[in-house]
């Protein structure tokens, strides 16, 4: 128990949020940003598509072999629950518009061969960032988590960094995407450390 | 205080459940309360009680049908998830206007 709500409206609230203190989240989907920037740096952009199903199944396979032992199963209520699947379906549909987005911004990249106007051609290099800002922007409203936020300034503070010194979108994922793997292994870890697994014992029998 | 007054806040405190009342059972229906049901592992998460304690005072709220129990294997292992029985909601419900009332009734505050 970390601190103590003060209605039970916030003690839903916090054990709601207190479901996404693992890190899974956060090292999935800082795996799903390094392999976006991957892919991107190694011209490979189909291979985005197969990361989605891989990092669907090793978040499953965390939560449920090693998170959910040690922090149990809850189901929320219906209120709850529904909330929740409309921000999953959101963030379904802002993945998708921003897989689609990506590649558009590929091939506009390819096919203008400098042919924009100079400051668009400049900061078009940027906007795979801030498009991934908006994925982390969607976490964190479907959350509530202010380190999602957090995600979503790294993400822009190196597109707006990195662009103007001439960085291909491949290199400025990679960069964003480690250090939110980085902070996802560290709160991960010390989400393990904190948490020594229920063997079962003391259960009513 | 005046003694019709008395007379009712004694009835108020008789009227406490006093099976909802110990402090770490309060503590475990509330975490209930706000959820449709909740495994022992997240109950000892969310509490920070002991699995003893955990235990002995779901086997009281079970008794007393509060807390309804369901037993299920998730691969090999036992899974306990517990929920709030309506009598257990209506219980709880209770108690926080019973005790609204008299923290009210012992007020410094003129009503």
């Amino acid at each position: 128990m970390t601190s103590r709500p003060t209605t039970l409206g916030e003690m839903e609230r916090q054990s709601y949020r207190s479901r996404w203190k693992d890190g899974t989240l956060d090292l999935t989907g800082g795996l799903g940003v390094l392999g976006v920037g991957g892919t991107w740096s190694l011209d490979i952009y189909w291979g985005i598509g197969f990361l989605v199903p891989i990092l669907i199944a090793l978040w499953f396979v965390l939560r449920s072999k090693l998170v959910e032992p040690r922090i149990g199963r809850v189901r929320f209520r219906r209120e709850r629950r529904e909330a929740e699947k409309s921000g999953i379906q959101g963030s379904v549909l802002v993945g998708v518009g921003l897989l689609v987005a990506l590649l558009v911004v590929q091939l506009f990249q390819v096919r203008s061969g400098g042919g924009l106007q100079s400051w668009a051609d400049e900061w078009i290099a940027g906007l795979p960032c801030a498009l991934l800002a908006l994925m982390a922007l969607t976490a964190a409203a479907l959350t509530g988590l202010f380190r999602f936020l957090v995600y979503v300034g790294v993400l822009l503070v190196t597109a707006t960094v990195a662009t103007p010194l001439g960085m291909e979108p491949g290199p400025q994922i990679l960069i964003a995407g480690g250090l939110i793997t980085l902070s996802g292994l560290f709160l991960f870890a010390r989400f393990l450390s904190d948490h020594p697994a229920q063997m079962g014992g003391g259960e009513a029998r | 205080m005046t003694t019709g007054s008395e007379d009712a806040l004694k009835a108020h405190i008789e009227e406490i459940d006093k099976l909802v009342h110990e402090p770490a059972r309060l503590l475990l229906m509330a975490h209930l309360y706000v959820v449709d049901g909740a495994d022992f592992v997240y109950l000892l998460d969310q509490t920070g009680l002991t699995a003893g304690n955990v235990s002995s005072h779901m086997r009281k709220l079970v008794a007393a049908d509060y807390v309804e129990m369901e037993k299920a294997f998730v691969g090999n292992r036992p899974q306990t998830t517990y929920s709030l029985s309506r009598a257990g909601r209506k219980a709880f419900e209770a108690y926080r206007e019973n005790i609204a009332e008299i923290l009210q009734m012992l007020s410094e505050e003129e009503r």
